[in-house]
């Protein structure tokens, strides 16, 4: 059609040309001896003058463009022609079963809509076959590379789509390519893919292009509006190690709810509810102390699109008490305190209560545990000043 | 100028007894002996010859002698100055007389002949001007108003600038309206033969050229200077030939009423070509090989 429509453009722009040329005007000396002339001016009739087309060079510009565009649609026509016919199609279907597939939009679910993708690419690739042999690889990704199924039924491969189901993993892309390029390395293969095609909520990265084999990106995933647990980090005391205290970040993207309400149950059972009403700040940041060791549970209310950001569950170890350990035994030597474990022997047979000639502190107690190195410290300062008068004695 | 040397040169070496226009020896006032002549009442009864009169003659009939007379030639150059002597673009009429009036003057300031330069169609009706030196030329040139396609024919003057022998060189186009300036016109000459003046009426023929550059087309053909749109016209092979014609009968009808013998009818066609170069093309086509110009030149006895 668009063929003959270049070729109908070509013979108008002749005709264009050819027909009524504009007429031109000249001063000339015997023009007194051309008036009524026997035959009439044929202004309104159809006049043809092919000088025009010889001498315009804007006419064979423009019949030169429309040439090459008839020739390109000649060469594409005759290449369309050519690809018709059965060919060998083999497509991998690369699937993102990630946690951010379960995200609503639209009231459905994001891995719904990949499936239904998926089936859809299947069905353009069984067509784009024409009758010649077909087969499917289907793969899904998320923070591994996992092939399932290879077969050349088109129903076993749209069984196997819908029964896909999203992990609690991240995606991460760089794992497809680097198995698009070995699947593309393959020398001998049941089902030798010609043709890949990626389902996914992640938006098209740059490597597509050098891709070895053709890619279809299918990005599925549309921006949803949600709130949830977008961080949650533990203060910890720091001479203890002990977690005091729990920042939980909650993060509003697009549209919030009015209020939200985070609800922490503690490993014993106590319920504590914090509601917050949401303004123009996006981002709402809580915190607690845990009270015990044990699992916390964070859960969100109202859930956003994005479930797996609803709720968060903490585990928190008890912390042991500081305990010094004496076992010193150079008094030359400069002394430390050693925080640990508690003294693993009797205070006698460990030396735990400090060496001769020094004071006699308490292995455990509250005298100990409070501060030991300044203790220490002290007791160590006096003895070598000791040592130091009895060795000038001695010399 | 090298041309005009050359032309001046050959005239000047012709023997006598050739066809020419330069009346240099006549009888007249003078030392040098013609001829006899027999004696017309009216003669100078000094000039009887009673020896040649008592030896050859009868009893009445006497014989006087004749002497030489030399006078300076007169040529008068009236040029038509309308608007179509403006055309065609490539190589203008007007230019073209122009250099061959150049040319005139410039072989007549070696000989020492007067030239006078006329307007032939004028509103102001300006007498002609004598035009000795080519400096002269140019003085009278750039004074010269363009003359409109209703211009008057400009004869009040030349009764007093053709007197006998003087020669009268007519350059135009003859495209002017056959009307009772054109017929004045063609008195005039016809009276300046009468007066035995030597007429030469070079007509400039660039319908050859201009037909060629149109070509058979559709034109809006328009006259120089005007400021409407022209007439359209459509030149096809029938209306070119009737062109033609119109132009003959109309150049016909002139020349029959000037009665000028053929010989003394010039005409200069343009080539139907594009000119190349338009001063070497005046000099080959035109003044060097039209030896009835060169005539005017010619020393020669009546």
């Amino acid at each position: 059609m668009i063929t003959w429509l270049v070729g109908g453009l070509i013979v108008g722009l002749v005709v264009l040309y050819l027909v009524n040329p504009p007429i031109r005007r000249m001063d000339l000396s015997a023009a007194r001896f051309l008036r009524q002339l026997p035959e009439p001016p044929r202004s309104r009739r159809l006049r043809l003058s092919p000088r025009r087309l010889v001498t315009s060079p804007l006419f064979w510009l423009q019949l030169l463009v429309l040439a090459l565009l008839l020739a390109a649609l000649l060469a594409w026509q005759s290449a369309a022609a050519a690809d018709i016919g059965p060919r060998q199609i083999g497509v991998l279907l690369a699937f993102d079963t990630s946690a951010s597939m379960t995200t609503l939009q639209n009231g459905t679910s994001r891995i719904d809509t990949a499936k239904l993708a998926a089936i859809e690419g299947l069905v353009s690739s069984l067509d784009a076959s024409q009758g010649g042999s077909w087969c499917a690889r289907l793969a899904v990704f998320d923070l591994e590379w996992r092939e399932l199924a290879s077969t050349s039924d088109p129903a076993a491969a749209t069984f196997a789509v819908s029964s896909l189901a999203a992990r609690p993993l991240g995606s991460d892309l760089e794992i497809v390519r680097r198995s698009i390029a070995t699947l593309a390395s393959e020398q001998v293969s049941a089902c030798p893919i010609t043709h890949v095609l990626v389902v996914t909520d992640r938006p098209e990265p740059s490597w597509r292009v050098e891709s070895p084999l053709p890619i279809i990106w299918r990005d599925v995933g549309i921006p949803v509006s949600s709130v949830g647990i977008t961080a949650i980090t533990p203060i910890r005391n720091q001479l203890t190690g002990e977690v005091a205290e729990v920042h939980i970040q909650i993060s509003a993207f697009g549209p919030a709810p009015a209020v939200s309400k985070l609800t922490i149950r503690s490993p014993s059972g106590q319920v504590r509810e914090v509601p917050y009403t949401w303004g123009e700040t996006r981002i709402w940041e809580d915190r607690f102390a845990p009270s015990e060791a044990g699992e916390y549970t964070l859960s969100l209310l109202p859930d956003g699109a994005y479930t797996y950001d609803d709720s968060a569950t903490i585990g928190i170890s008890a912390t042991e008490p500081i305990r010094l350990d004496w076992r010193l035994a150079e008094r030359r030597r400069a002394r430390s305190a050693r925080l640990g474990a508690g003294c693993p022997a009797p205070a006698g047979a460990c030396g735990c209560p400090g060496g001769s000639g020094g004071r006699r502190q308490p292995a455990h107690g509250a005298a100990a545990g409070r501060r030991p190195w300044l203790s220490a410290g002290r007791r160590s300062a006096a003895a070598d000043r000791r040592f130091r008068r009895g060795q000038h004695g001695a010399e | 100028m090298r041309s005009c040397a050359a032309i001046a040169w050959r005239c000047a070496s012709i023997q006598p007894n050739l066809t020419g226009g330069q009346l240099m020896r006549r009888k007249g006032q003078s030392l040098e002996f013609r001829e006899h002549m027999p004696y017309m009442p009216g003669d100078d009864v000094r000039f009887v010859d009673w020896r040649a009169s008592a030896r050859h003659g009868g009893r009445d009939d006497l014989v006087v002698r004749s002497f030489v007379a030399e006078e300076q030639l007169r040529l008068l150059i009236s040029v038509d100055p309308r608007a179509t002597m403006h055309l065609p673009g490539a190589l203008p009429k007007l230019q073209i007389a122009q250099w061959l009036v150049e040319a005139l003057v410039r072989v007549a300031e070696q000989s020492g002949d007067q030239i006078y330069l006329h307007w032939l169609f004028d509103q102001r009706a300006s007498a002609p001007a004598l035009v000795g030196t080519a400096a002269q030329l140019w003085r009278v040139l750039e004074k010269r108003s363009p003359a409109s396609e209703e211009a008057p024919a400009n004869l009040r003057h030349l009764q007093s600038f053709l007197p006998p022998t003087a020669i009268w060189l007519i350059i135009t186009d003859s495209y002017f309206q056959m009307n009772d300036d054109a017929r004045a016109l063609a008195t005039t000459i016809v009276a300046a033969q009468r007066n035995m003046c030597w007429v030469l009426l070079l007509e400039l023929d660039s319908w050859p050229h201009e037909r060629a550059v149109m070509g058979q087309d559709v034109w809006q053909i328009s006259q120089l200077g005007a400021q409407e749109p022209g007439d359209l016209v459509e030149l096809s092979a029938a209306n070119l030939e009737a062109v033609e014609q119109r132009i003959e009968e109309h150049r016909a009808q002139f020349l029959n009423l000037t009665r000028l013998p053929p010989d003394d009818l010039l005409r200069w066609q343009w080539p139907a070509e594009v000119l190349p170069d338009r001063e070497q093309f005046f000099n080959k086509a035109f003044f060097v090989h039209d030896r009835r110009i060169h005539d005017i030149f010619v020393k020669q006895s009546l």
